[in-house]
C-alpha cells in the first residue's frame, strides 16, 4: 500500500562563531575610469559569496556592477575574513565590504560635493555619477571624481572590518548573546510511504527562509534547494558505516548521497525580514534549509504511516522494522 | 613498459599521443592533451565528473582505458562552446543558476548534452535519468533540471535563455549571473587538482593503521631507497609544534602523528616522489611499529570511568550547559509531557571535489594552492607547524569543489606545504575519494534525550534535554557544534524554562566537525517530533502548536537574548503552511 | 602499472590468437565497468588486455524464428532501448536499464555482466529466469552452456577471460501467454547495487486463469543468481489466485538464504523477497491481460 502525509519542521539560526568574536575585513580601491576592486578573504566554495560581496560593492558605491572586480581569499592580497562558516559571509563579510565601500564612498563625496558643489548630505551615488539627489541631472562621474583626487595626491583606498556584536556564554548557564542576528524558516514535506517495503519517495518540499534582504533570490533559492539535498540524504540515506573506527563505506558506492532521482520537486519562498544591522538588512542563509530537512520528512511519514523513526537514517529497511514493530 | 600511439580526436581536434598503455582515459584528456575541465571526483565511475561523450554517448573516463578511446571522437566540457560564444547548456546552467561550486558542472553538461543531442523534449523524468549518474551535492538538482529544459526551449527554438543575466534598478535584489560562472561552464576554472608546474613531485599521506596504537618506531629506510622516491617524512620532520586545531584553545590534532595515533584518519608519514604512483608504492614500504591500546568506540563506553583515555585530559571535551528558569516548575505547569530518545549517525559532507593542493616556493614566499573555507585559518597553521613568519606563507584559495563545512579543517595544506619545504620542489597533493573520506571531519552522530512539557492551551513550558555528540578523535569545531546545538534546543520555540546538557566527547572514530548547520539538523528530528507529539495529546494541530510557540519579536532564546528586529519566522511559517496546503 | 600491453582486435577470431599467443597472461576486457575496478584494487592481475570494444560482430540483437541472439558486447543502454527487448523480453530491457548509471549503462556490457560473476548482476538475474544459453569461443572450438551454469563461485565464472570470450546470448522468445517481470529494490534509485533484484519468466493457460510453467531468478541470494526452484513448482499447475501468491511467498521464504550486507539484512531480504515475488507475479500476469482472483 502507497500511503501519503505531510510533515512541518522550523528553524532559527544564528550568523557566525557562537559567543566568540569572528571579524572580517575588506580593502576597497575605486580607480580613475570609475571602476573598482575589492579585496576581502572570504572563500567561496561554490555558495556564491564573491558575486554577493561584488554586488554589495557596486550598489554602495553606486557604480554598475560589472565594473567591480572581487578578489577572494588569496592571503598575499586580501585581509583577513575568517572561514566560511555558520552563514557568516554575508552578514559578517558583507557588512565588512559593505563599510569599506562606504569608506571609499565618502571620500568621493567629499570631494564630489566641492565640485558640483553640494551639501554633502544631498548627494548620492548610481550607476557611476555622483549626483544631488533633487537634481540628479547635475552629477559629476565617478572616474572624474577620482581623478580630480589624483591630481591633487589623493588615491581612493577604502577600508573596514567588522565584527559581529556578542556576548561570551556564561560557563555555568550558557546565558548570554550568542550570535548577533539570526535567520528562519519553515519546511513542508510531502511522502510516500510504500507500507509493504518501507521505501519513502519525497514528493515535494515547500521551504522558506528569512533572508532579511535577498541580495541575489537566485542564489538563496540555490543554497535552500542545495541545503535540501544534504537533508534528505541525511533523512534516508547517508551513513558512515564503523567497524572499531575503520569506514567500511569510504566511497560513494554505499555512502549514497541523493542523485536527482532521489530529490524531490522543492519549492523556496524568500521572505525578507530586514536586520537592522545586516548589510542592506541581509543575515546569512547559507546552511539551515538543511535544519528542518529530515524532522520534516520523519513527520510526514509518521503523518502517513501512523509510527515514528527515531534512529537516522530512515533507511526503507528501518522504516519497514518499525512499521513491523507497530502492526504486532 | 613502453608507450604507445594513440590517436584520439578530442573536440574535433586529432592527436597523436604517445602514453603507457595503463593510462585511464580520465588522466590521458587532463595531462596529455591538456584539458582539465573534466574532473576526477571518486576514480571509480560513481559520480560522472569525469564524464566525456565517446562517439556521442556520456561514459566515465576515470573508468575507462585511454586506448579504449583509440580512434574515436571525444568531446569534453571544452568543446561545447567558449567564454565568447556559449552553448545554449552553458548560458543556461548561468542564467538558471545551476551552479554552484562548479566541480561537478563539467560532467553535468556533458550527460544534458547527450539528452539533448536526441531528445529535445525531454520530460523532467528524462532529465533527472540522463544525469542520475552526476551527483551533485551542492544544489539539489532543481535548477540543472530548469537549466536543461531551458537550453531545450531554446534548442527548439521557441525561446532564447535570458543571456547575459544584468542587474535591475537595483544591483543588492537583483540575481545577477555568478562571477565566476563563466569559466565555471566553460571547464577553464582552475581547482586545486588542476595546477601544473614545471618540476613538480608528487605527495602521499601514510594514514594509521590502527584506530589507537603507540607508534613504537617509524622505518622508512625502504621507502627512501625506492627509485623515484624524494623523502619521506615523519612528526620529527616537522619544524614546529604539529599540532594543528580550528579552535584556539584546543589544538589537539597533529600534522604528523609522532608517538600515538588516535585514528585511522592520523597522518603518520609522508612521502615525497616524482610521481603519485612512485609515492604510492614507497607508503607500502614504510615500516610502522604499532602497539595497539584498547579503543573506545562508543560515546557510552567513552564516558565510562575507566574508559582508556584518547588524549591525556579525559574524553570529555565539553559540557555546554543551557539552564534557564526552573524546568521542575515548568514540568509541574505542564498538562502533557512527552520525552523520547533519539539517535543520528555519522555523515561525510561529500563535496564532489576531494581535497587537493600544490605548495611551491617563488622569491621566498611558501605559496599553497589549495582548496580551503578559510585561507587565512590555513595559513596560520603551515606557518606556525614550518616555523616561517606568517607573511612568508601564502594560501591562495583555488576554485573549491563544495565544503559544507569539511574543508574548514587542516586535511593536506601543512603536508603538502611541509613536502614543499623539504625538497625546495613544487609539490602536489590530491586526495583520493578513498583517502578523503577517511581522513576528513564528519557530522557528530548525536544520542539525545528530550522531554518537553506544555499547557492545554498550547504553551511550552519547559524543556530537558541530554545530548552527546562523538567528535572522534579530535575536537575540531566539535565544542562549538554542541554549543550551537544548546544554543538552539528547541529551535524557534520559546519556552521560558529550560535545562539542557550539550556533552561533547572524544572517540577512536574518525573525528567529527563542522557541517552544514553544526548539530542544528540532528537537535531538529527530536524536538520536532515531540512537537507534533505534544500537539496530538493536546488535541491541537501541529500547526497551531508551532503558531502559539514561534518566535517573534521579544520573544527569549535560551541564551536569555531577546530578539529584538527582523524576526521573520511567523512570516516564513504562515507563507509556507498556506502555500503547501498544510492542514493538520 | 596495471598491465603492459593493450590489444584491440576486431574480430573474435584476433581475439582468440592474442589470448593464445599470451599464453594466459592475457586477459578481455568488454566494457570494463567492473574490471578497472577488479584491478585498481588490487583483486584481478593482468599483464596484457585483449579490449573487445571493437569487435561489432558481438554487438547485436537479433530475432532469428524462435530464438532471441544477443552478442555479448552488447551494451546496457542498447539492450534498455531495443524496442524487441521492450515489447518480448521486458525482463531483460528492464534489468539492463536498472544498471548503475547512464555512463556505466553505456560502457557495460551484458557479457561482461555474466563473466563479472556477481550474484546481483542485473542482466544475469533476467538471463537465468529467461533460461538463457551462452556460446562461448575457446581455441579448442564453441561451446553452448546455460548462464545459470557458469558461476564456479561468487566473482568467478566458467569462463575463463584469459582463454575464452562468451560471443552471445540465447534465449526462447517469450510466446503467446508468455509474460516476463524484473523487480529491483535498492537503497537509492541510481548508482546502488541491489538489495533485492528478482526476474521472472511466467507462462499460463489460454485463458490465463492457471500458471502452466514459471522461472524465477533472484540475486544476491547465493554466489549466483538464484533459481527459486521450490517456489517455481508451488507455483506451477497453480490457479492464478491470491491464495496461489501467498503459498509461493510462503515457499520462497524457506528456500532463500541472503546474508546480510551493506545493502540490507538477510531478514529484510527475505521479506522483500515475499513482497517483490508477488508484486512481479502480478504485473507479468496484467501484461497478459489477465489478473489475480481473489
Amino acid at each position: 500500500m502507497k500511503l501519503r502525509g505531510k510533515g512541518i519542521a522550523c528553524f532559527f539560526y544564528g550568523m557566525g562563531n557562537t559567543g566568540k568574536p569572528n571579524p572580517s575585513s575588506a580593502y576597497v580601491e575605486v580607480m580613475q575610469d570609475g571602476s573598482a576592486n575589492v579585496f576581502c578573504g572570504v572563500a567561496d566554495i561554490g555558495q556564491g559569496s564573491s558575486t554577493v560581496m561584488t554586488q554589495i560593492a557596486a550598489q554602495e558605491l553606486g557604480i554598475p556592477f560589472e565594473k567591480v572586480t572581487f578578489t577572494s581569499a588569496d592571503t598575499g592580497v586580501t585581509p583577513e575574513a575568517g572561514v566560511t562558516s555558520a552563514c557568516r559571509q554575508t552578514f559578517i563579510s558583507g557588512n565588512a565590504v559593505r563599510l569599506a565601500a562606504k569608506d571609499a564612498k565618502e571620500q568621493l563625496f567629499n570631494e564630489a560635493a566641492r565640485i558640483l558643489p553640494a551639501g554633502i548630505e544631498k548627494i548620492a551615488s548610481k550607476d557611476g555619477y555622483i549626483y544631488i539627489e533633487n537634481f540628479p541631472e547635475r552629477k559629476v562621474s565617478v572616474g572624474e571624481v577620482v581623478t580630480t583626487l589624483f591630481k591633487t595626491g589623493k588615491v581612493v583606498i577604502g577600508k573596514a572590518s567588522f565584527n559581529p556584536p556578542i556576548v561570551a556564554l556564561d560557563d555555568e548557564t550558557g546565558q548570554g548573546i550568542p550570535y548577533a542576528v539570526y535567520t528562519y524558516g519553515t519546511m513542508v514535506s510531502e511522502v510516500e510511504v510504500d507500507t509493504e517495503t518501507g521505501q519513502v519517495d519525497v514528493i515535494k518540499i515547500t521551504a522558506s527562509q528569512d533572508a532579511g534582504k535577498a541580495i541575489n533570490p537566485m542564489n538563496i533559492e540555490g543554497q535552500i534547494e542545495g541545503g535540501i539535498g544534504i537533508g534528505l540524504g541525511f533523512c534516508l540515506s547517508e551513513e558512515i558505516f564503523l567497524d572499531k573506527g575503520l569506514i567500511k563505506n569510504p566511497n560513494f558506492n554505499e555512502y549514497l548521497l541523493p542523485t536527482a532521482l532521489d530529490m524531490p520537486d522543492i519549492e523556496p519562498i524568500i521572505v525578507e525580514c530586514p536586520e537592522p544591522i545586516g548589510p542592506f538588512g541581509a543575515n546569512g542563509v547559507g546552511e539551515p534549509s538543511n535544519v528542518p530537512v529530515a524532522a520534516s520528512i520523519l513527520n510526514a511519514i509518521a503523518d502517513a504511516v501512523g509510527c515514528r523513526v527515531k534512529e537516522l537514517p530512515c533507511t526503507a529497511e528501518r522504516l519497514y522494522e518499525v512499521l513491523q514493530q507497530s502492526s504486532n | 613498459m613502453g608507450k604507445k600511439q594513440l590517436n584520439l580526436n578530442v573536440n574535433g581536434k586529432p592527436y597523436e599521443l604517445y602514453v603507457e598503455p595503463d593510462k585511464k582515459l580520465v588522466e590521458v584528456i587532463r595531462e596529455e592533451v591538456g584539458l582539465t575541465g573534466t574532473k576526477i571526483g571518486c576514480n571509480n565511475g560513481e559520480c560522472g565528473a569525469c564524464t566525456i561523450l565517446l562517439e556521442g554517448e556520456p561514459v566515465a573516463s576515470c573508468m575507462m582505458p585511454a586506448f579504449k578511446a583509440h580512434g574515436k571522437n571525444i568531446v569534453t566540457v571544452e568543446g561545447l562552446g567558449t567564454a565568447q560564444n556559449l552553448h545554449p547548456l552553458q548560458k543556461s546552467f548561468l542564467a538558471y543558476g545551476a551552479v554552484q561550486c562548479g566541480f561537478c558542472t563539467p560532467g553535468m553538461l556533458i550527460s544534458a548534452k547527450a539528452l539533448l543531442d536526441k531528445n529535445l523534449n525531454p520530460t523532467e523524468l528524462d532529465i533527472r535519468q540522463s544525469i542520475s549518474g552526476n551527483l551533485c551535492r551542492c544544489t539539489g538538482y532543481k535548477k540543472i533540471v530548469d537549466a536543461v529544459q531551458g537550453a531545450a526551449a531554446e534548442l527548439r527554438g521557441e525561446k532564447e535563455v535570458k543571456w547575459p543575466v544584468t542587474t535591475e534598478d537595483d544591483i543588492v535584489g537583483s540575481s545577477v549571473t555568478r562571477v565566476d560562472g563563466i569559466p565555471k561552464v566553460t571547464g577553464e576554472s582552475k581547482f586545486a587538482n588542476d595546477y601544473f608546474f614545471p618540476n613538480m613531485a608528487y605527495a602521499k599521506t601514510l594514514f594509521s593503521a590502527h584506530p589507537h596504537a603507540l607508534i613504537k618506531n617509524i622505518d622508512t629506510s625502504k621507502a627512501q631507497a625506492l627509485d623515484g622516491v624524494i623523502g619521506v617524512y615523519t612528526s620529527k620532520d616537522v619544524p614546529g609544534p604539529n599540532i594543528v586545531g580550528i579552535m584556539p584553545h584546543i589544538k589537539d590534532t597533529p600534522v604528523l602523528a609522532g608517538d600515538k595515533v588516535r585514528c585511522y584518519g592520523d597522518a603518520v608519514a609522508l612521502v615525497v616522489a616524482e610521481s603519485a604512483e612512485i609515492a604510492e608504492e614507497a607508503l607500502s614500504l614504510i615500516d610502522v611499529e604499532y602497539e595497539p591500546l584498547p579503543g573506545v568506540f562508543t560515546v557510552e563506553d567513552a564516558i565510562k570511568e575507566d574508559a582508556p583515555k584518547v588524549h591525556e585530559g579525559g574524553n570529555l571535551l565539553l559540557h555546554r550547559k543551557m539552564y534557564r528558569g526552573d524546568v521542575e516548575k515548568g514540568f509541574s505547569e505542564a498538562a502533557v509531557i512527552v520525552e523520547d530518545n533519539f539517535k543520528t549517525r555519522m555523515n561525510e559532507h561529500a563535496y564532489i571535489e576531494p581535497e587537493a593542493g600544490v605548495a611551491l616556493f617563488e622569491g621566498g614566499v611558501l605559496k599553497v594552492y589549495t582548496i580551503t573555507q578559510g585561507a587565512h585559518y590555513h595559513r596560520g597553521e603551515i606557518a606556525v607547524n614550518l616555523n616561517l613568519p606568517v607573511s612568508k606563507v601564502r594560501v591562495i584559495q583555488t576554485t573549491t569543489g563544495g565544503g559544507f563545512g569539511g574543508k574548514i579543517d587542516v586535511s593536506l595544506q601543512v603536508l603538502v606545504a611541509l613536502a614543499a619545504f623539504k625538497t625546495g620542489r613544487p609539490v602536489k597533493m590530491a586526495y583520493s575519494r578513498e583517502e578523503s573520506m577517511i581522513n576528513s571531519t564528519k557530522r557528530h552522530p548525536y544520542y539525545m534525550h528530550y522531554k518537553i512539557g506544555a499547557r492545554s492551551d498550547g504553551k511550552l513550558t519547559a524543556v530537558q534535554a541530554e545530548i552527546y555528540g562523538d567528535t572522534g578523535a579530535y575536537s575540531s569545531h566539535g565544542p562549538g557544534v554542541l554549543t550551537r546545538t544548546a544554543a538552539s534546543i528547541i529551535g524557534p520555540y520559546e519556552v521560558d524554562n529550560i535545562k539542557a546538557d550539550a556533552y561533547c566527547v572524544y572517540t577512536n572514530n574518525p573525528q567529527a566537525g563542522a557541517m552544514r548547520a553544526f548539530g542544528s539538523p540532528q537537535a531538529s528530528i527530536a524536538y520536532e517530533a515531540l512537537m507534533d507529539e505534544l500537539a496530538q495529546k493536546l488535541g491541537i494541530s501541529a500547526v497551531e502548536i508551532r503558531r502559539i510557540n514561534g518566535y517573534r519579536k521579544g520573544s527569549v532564546i535560551p541564551t536569555g537574548q531577546v530578539l529584538t528586529d527582523g524576526v521573520g519566522f511567523m512570516e516564513t511559517f504562515e507563507k509556507v503552511v498556506e502555500k503547501s496546503e498544510f492542514n493538520r | 602499472m596495471y598491465w603492459e600491453n593493450y590489444y584491440l582486435p576486431e574480430t573474435v577470431e584476433e581475439v582468440l590468437k592474442h589470448l593464445k599467443d599470451s599464453n594466459g597472461n592475457a586477459r578481455i576486457m568488454a566494457g570494463g565497468t567492473d574490471l578497472m575496478i577488479l584491478v585498481k584494487n588490487g583483486i584481478v592481475k593482468t599483464r596484457e588486455i585483449v579490449d573487445v570494444c571493437n569487435v561489432k560482430e558481438l554487438n547485436c540483437i537479433k530475432e532469428e524464428g524462435s530464438l532471441i541472439r544477443v552478442g555479448a558486447l552488447t551494451t546496457h543502454t542498447q539492450l534498455a532501448e531495443s524496442e524487441l527487448l521492450k515489447k518480448k523480453v521486458k525482463v531483460l530491457a528492464k534489468a539492463a536499464s536498472k544498471v548503475g548509471s547512464p555512463q556505466i549503462r553505456n560502457a557495460g556490457t551484458i557479457g561482461g555482466n555474466v563473466v563479472n560473476a556477481h550474484s546481483a548482476a542485473d542482466t544475469a538475474v533476467a538471463l537465468t529466469a529467461l533460461n538463457a544459453k551462452a556460446r562461448i569461443q575457446g581455441a579448442e572450438g564453441e561451446l553452448e552452456k546455460p548462464v545459470s551454469e557458469l558461476y564456479v563461485e561468487a566473482g568467478k565464472s566458467f569462463v575463463d577471460p584469459t582463454k575464452e570470450i562468451i560471443t552471445e546470448f540465447v534465449f526462447d522468445v517469450p510466446g503467446e501467454n508468455e509474460a516476463t517481470a524484473f523487480m529491483r529494490h535498492a537503497k537509492r534509485k541510481a548508482l546502488a547495487l541491489p538489495i533485492l533484484n528478482l526476474a521472472l519468466w511466467l507462462k499460463t493457460n489460454s485463458d490465463k486463469s492457471m500458471i502452466e510453467d514459471v522461472r524465477i531468478a533472484l540475486g544476491p541470494m547465493d554466489y549466483k543468481p538464484l533459481r527459486a526452484l521450490e517456489t517455481e513448482n508451488i507455483l506451477k499447475g497453480q490457479p492464478l489466485t491470491e491464495k496461489t501468491i501467498k503459498e509461493a511467498q510462503e515457499t520462497i521464504v524457506k528456500e532463500i538464504k541472503p546474508r546480510d550486507s551493506f545493502q540490507g539484512g538477510a531478514s529484510y531480504k527475505i521479506e522483500m523477497a515475499k513482497v517483490f515475488l508477488a508484486r512481479a507475479i502480478v504485473e507479468a500476469v496484467s501484461d497478459l491481460g489477465g489478473k489475480i482472483d481473489g
